[in-house]
């Protein structure tokens, strides 16, 4: 623990320095490229298009910043365009999960070490949802529903060997219970496979299955956090954010979040790093995005320097801990 | 259009043509299959594997090709080995040749010199050279298509698409 | 009557004069995004989002939907004068509005083109004012069998439809799904094809491989006929839209036909693409031209449009009522949607009717608006084919690039472009047909996908595809079709059998 801390003074100690030292700030050269590694519509490509749309309208880039998409291989394409752009400080890259799982189930080399870590922004939770037609109340009652018909009850979920998978298998690994795990595309689709019935429930996030629990067509059982949601406004007629129980408090103890993070290419000096931080700073300071984060339930977590690199230094951990458990991981050659 | 290519004589036959098509196509699924049994080509309780369908898929491949092959050798042995007539003359073949080069050369410039300045090239020489208009008229032209280019792109509609040496010296 | 009195609420909403220049300024920008191939529609809406954020919801998505209905008008144009598809869902009308421009008949193409796209866009729009809630509800019974049935049925009412030889037509296609299958295969997460090259981490773009096939492998074509594109000298007529529009009524069964299909794939989210492909492949079944389609038949141009925009306007209704896209294009609406402050799902018709009604008049409205502005356009886009080959030729090349690097960013595209514009060009002269190539990569990974999905949850057994009668009323249908040629002359025995020499042909 004492470590720990002393680790971080450290880090704030030599931004300090730095920030002094750095008498003409760095500034954005040219057009900010801001890479997606998903496709557009999903949750990363929302979310980076709406800091494209704030940092617009608040003027706060002196530069244009584009999105593009490079969503090729579980959004491999666009880690290795980051990864090949060494130096290149006009390049961001926004995260999800397959920053940790991607490499380590397909084998395409790269890692979060070569990036150059700036922020994290916020932090996606995970619920588990299930149609509004069937009896389960609780996490507890879906399980054992499950554990009593094993092979029955279908999972659905966004990609292979992706977050979604990881979690299911954790469920599986704790609690005995078997499911089919069936991929989509996307959790638009995954939402609209559970309202349709064609499986039994998912692991969405709070963004992808909200309008459909508004509705009353899916019911939240528990949410994959050590802590329950903050947000106490009712969604619906009796129920909000913060009434959906944990997943520990209902036996099931898995706690899983994804980052939604920002990082830069490879080699990029701190002045650079401390103006993103700044850029995001003010982001998140802005009405707009205060709306964007209620909307979809994120946990917000901001996060920079050390602090952030050992989240992400544990989190690969714990990836690559659960992927070889649940035996995801690529196939040495 | 001064040079209207004269036909000249015949190049290769389409029978030759089919033959290497065929040939070619059967190479393809072959690795195509290899690839995918490597990689499992099964059914099991959870359905097909990764490999099960671009498997087969190659195996049909494999089998039409071979068809084809055949059906071009018999035509071969009957003795009729230039049957078909002809694929492409060297006339017309040279004029295929006169657009197809320059296009690698215009892409392996977008790799280096970006798409604005390799197009704006590319557009000119090709305008002097086949088109046999005034240099000054094709520079101008060139120049024209790839600002506008650049315009839509990169300042409207905010796509970026490859720079080169140039777009950085002004800061893009 | 509830649904009219709130319709012409939406217009009293719509038609203000600043929203109305909104949809102008969407309509010209929705054009340009769909003539310039790579650039779709769905790129389009998500690069402009951002600068919607301080717009009111309805201007935004009147300007953004209109920028839709553009694109959906101008992803013929390309397609019909230089044989480059400009969006997915406009490769069918290459098929025949190609051969019509090289006939010197580009101007009646695309009249066809646009009055068929328009009138498919109606016929969605009436079905999703009055029918909302019923057909919204219809999209949830479509789980991976379903689906699957649905692209089986794509593909089999469009299998055994040239002259070419059987094994030509079985290689092309079986080459699309073997290219189909390169990169992450999404069902396991294993690579597949790749060979160690990340190069190859996104397989081969349909949209690159058609620019290609068929844009460059056009030029290469032409370039051998010499240094001109045929139909160059064709007059242009300002009359030619009247022209068109007497000898249109004639399709109006294909019409109906395709417009039925747009709304049935558009609201179950099977895509404008593959609406486009069923719908040629069944007009050129029972058509009674239905050989010569491929050689310049105005009909073969109806039927790929007026399901592409029935397709592409009814995908809207699955974003507004349930949540769901529809089509790429609709999932990014969706995410503007969110950013705009709105939440889209079963709630938005109960709490944000005027959005709704607005957005739904703004279809009926922005799709006239587009009409006019397209069809005053057909001179000035049928002139473009007078402009000297050695001019157009580079310009069509350099735009080709653009169009494959902007698929997916990626330089390696640019490669494979050349690589398929040699395929087009050698297939083309040894007459295997791309057709079946083009719709196996479209759908091929797709397919597979549906397919894998129905088969975990089935646990490996393949009844499930008659398992119940939407999936297996689908598989029938698909099955018919497959053996159409079959059954249709069982049908003419048993009829000259029946009625003697009738009208023999």
């Amino acid at each position: 623990m004492s470590l720990k801390i002393k680790a971080l003074t450290l880090g704030v100690g030599t931004a300090l320095a730095l920030s002094m030292t750095a008498a003409n700030a760095w500034e954005p050269t040219r057009t900010v490229t801001f890479v997606v590694p998903a496709g557009t519509g999903g949750g990363a490509d929302q979310m980076a298009r709406e800091i494209q749309g704030v940092a617009a309208k608040h003027n706060l880039l002196k530069q244009p910043m584009v999105v593009i998409n490079e969503s090729g291989g579980a959004g491999a394409q666009g880690f290795l365009d980051v990864k090949n752009s060494k130096g290149d400080a006009n390049k961001i890259i926004i995260t999800l999960s397959n920053l940790f799982t991607t490499p380590l189930a397909t084998g395409v080399p790269f890692s979060w070490q070569d990036f150059t870590p700036v922020a994290m922004l916020e932090l996606d939770e995970f619920v588990l949802w299930v149609n509004a037609d069937t009896p389960y109340k609780t996490a507890k009652e879906y399980i054992d529903a499950v554990k009593s018909s094993p092979g029955k009850f279908k999972m659905g979920g966004t990609g292979s060997k992706q977050e979604d998978q990881i979690i299911t298998a954790a469920i599986e690994q704790q609690t005995g219970a078997k499911f089919i795990y069936v991929p989509y595309k996307g959790g638009g689709t995954v939402n609209e496979q559970l309202v349709g019935k064609h499986i039994d429930s998912t692991v969405n996030n709070p963004i992808e299955a909200v309008a459909n629990w508004r509705a009353g067509k899916v019911r939240p059982l528990c949410v994959f956090d050590s802590e329950r949601m903050s947000y106490t406004a009712k969604i619906t007629k009796d129920m909000s954010w913060h009434d959906i129980p944990t997943c520990k408090e209902s036996g099931l103890d898995i706690e899983y979040l994804m980052l939604r993070g920002i990082f830069s290419s490879p080699d990029v000096k701190q002045d650079a790093v401390d103006y993103y931080v700044d850029l995001f700073k003010k982001v998140e300071a802005t009405p707009d995005w205060k709306d964007f984060t209620e909307k979809a339930a994120f946990k917000q977590t901001f996060m920079t320097g050390d602090k952030f690199k050992q989240w992400v230094a544990d989190a690969a951990k714990l990836h690559h801990d659960l992927m070889e458990k649940a035996g995801f991981l690529a196939k040495k050659k | 259009m001064s040079d209207e290519a004269e036909s000249g004589r015949s190049l290769v036959s389409i029978r030759t043509m089919e033959i290497a098509t065929a040939i070619v196509i059967i190479a393809f699924a072959a690795v195509v299959m290899i690839s995918n049994y490597e990689l499992g080509a099964g059914w099991d309780s959870s359905g097909p594997e990764s490999g099960y369908f671009p498997f087969y898929v190659g195996l049909i491949l494999l089998i039409s090709g071979a068809a084809i092959l055949i059906g071009e050798l018999t035509e071969v042995i009957k003795g009729r080995p230039s049957g078909g007539g002809s694929f492409v003359d060297t006339g017309p073949f040279v004029q295929v040749l006169r657009i197809f080069l320059p296009m690698i050369v215009y892409v392996i410039g977008i790799v280096y010199i970006g798409i604005y300045v390799s197009t704006a090239i590319f557009i000119g020489v090709f305008m002097v050279w086949l088109g046999k208009y005034r240099v000054i008229v094709a520079a101008l032209f060139g120049i024209g298509i790839a600002v506008a280019l650049f315009l839509t792109f990169e300042v409207w509609f905010l796509v970026p698409l490859p720079k080169g040496p140039l777009e950085a010296l002004l800061g893009y | 009557m509830d649904s009219f009195m709130s319709l012409m609420q939406g217009f009293s909403v719509v038609l203000v004069p600043g929203n109305f220049l909104y949809m102008l300024v969407g309509i010209l920008l929705g054009v340009l995004i769909g003539v310039l191939p790579g650039l779709g529609a769905a790129n389009g809406i998500a690069i402009l989002l951002p600068l919607t954020f301080g717009m009111h919801p309805t201007s935004a998505i009147i300007m953004l939907s209109c920028i839709y209905w553009g694109a959906l008008f101008g992803g013929a144009i390309a397609s019909i004068l230089f044989n480059i598809p400009g969006e997915p869902w406009s490769v069918a009308t290459t098929f025949d509005g190609f051969p019509l421009a090289q006939k010197g008949r580009a101007g009646e193409a695309l009249t066809a083109s646009f009055t068929s796209s328009f009138i498919g866009a109606l016929v969605a729009v009436i079905l999703i004012t009055f029918l909302a809630p019923i057909i919204a509800s219809f999209a949830l019974q479509f789980g991976p069998a379903e689906f699957f049935s649905v692209q089986l049925l794509t593909f089999c009412s469009f299998v055994g439809m040239g002259k070419e030889s059987p094994f030509k037509t079985i290689a092309s296609m079986m080459i699309g799904f073997a290219l189909a299958a390169v990169g992450l295969d999404n069902v396991t997460g294993q690579l597949r094809m790749t060979f160690g090259f990340n190069e190859l981490l996104n397989g081969f773009d349909f949209l690159v491989a058609v620019i290609g096939l068929f844009g460059i492998g056009e030029i290469l074509l032409t370039m051998e006929e010499g240094l001109s594109f045929k139909g160059a000298s064709a007059r242009i007529n300002p009359l030619v839209v009247l022209h068109t529009w007497k000898v249109l009524p004639r399709y109006w069964l294909t019409s109906l036909r395709g417009a039925a299909i747009g709304c049935w794939l558009g609201i179950t989210p099977g895509g404008a693409t593959p609406a486009s492909f069923m719908s040629y492949g069944l007009a050129k079944r029972f058509s009674k031209n239905g050989d010569k389609f491929g050689t310049g038949e105005l009909e073969g141009v109806v039927a790929p449009e007026t399901a592409a925009h029935a397709a592409g306007t009814s995908a809207l209704l699955p974003m507004l009522t349930l949540g769901i896209p529809g089509s790429p294009t609709a999932a990014v609406l969706l995410g503007g949607l969110l950013i705009w402050g709105l939440q889209p799902g079963p709630l938005l018709f109960v709490e944000q009717k005027d959005f709704v009604w607005g957005t739904i008049a703004a279809m009926y409205v922005g799709n006239v608006v587009g009409l006019a502005v397209v069809l005053t356009t057909v001179p000035l886009w049928a002139s473009i084919l007078r402009i000297p080959f050695s001019i157009i030729a580079p310009v069509i090349v350099a735009i080709c690039a653009v169009g494959a690097f902007t698929v997916n960013n990626a330089m390696i595209d640019l490669f494979f472009m050349l690589g398929f514009g040699i395929i087009g060009y050698v297939f083309k002269k040894l007459n295997y047909p791309l057709a079946p190539f083009v719709l196996a990569l479209v759908l091929g990974d797709k397919a597979e996908s549906s397919f894998r999905q129905a088969m975990l949850g089935s646990g490996g057994s393949l009844s499930i595809f008659w398992s119940n009668w939407l999936v297996g009323g689908i598989t029938a249908l698909s099955m018919i079709m497959l053996f159409w040629p079959l059954i249709s002359k069982v049908i003419g025995m048993v009829r000259r059998k029946g009625a003697h020499p009738v009208a023999a042909e």
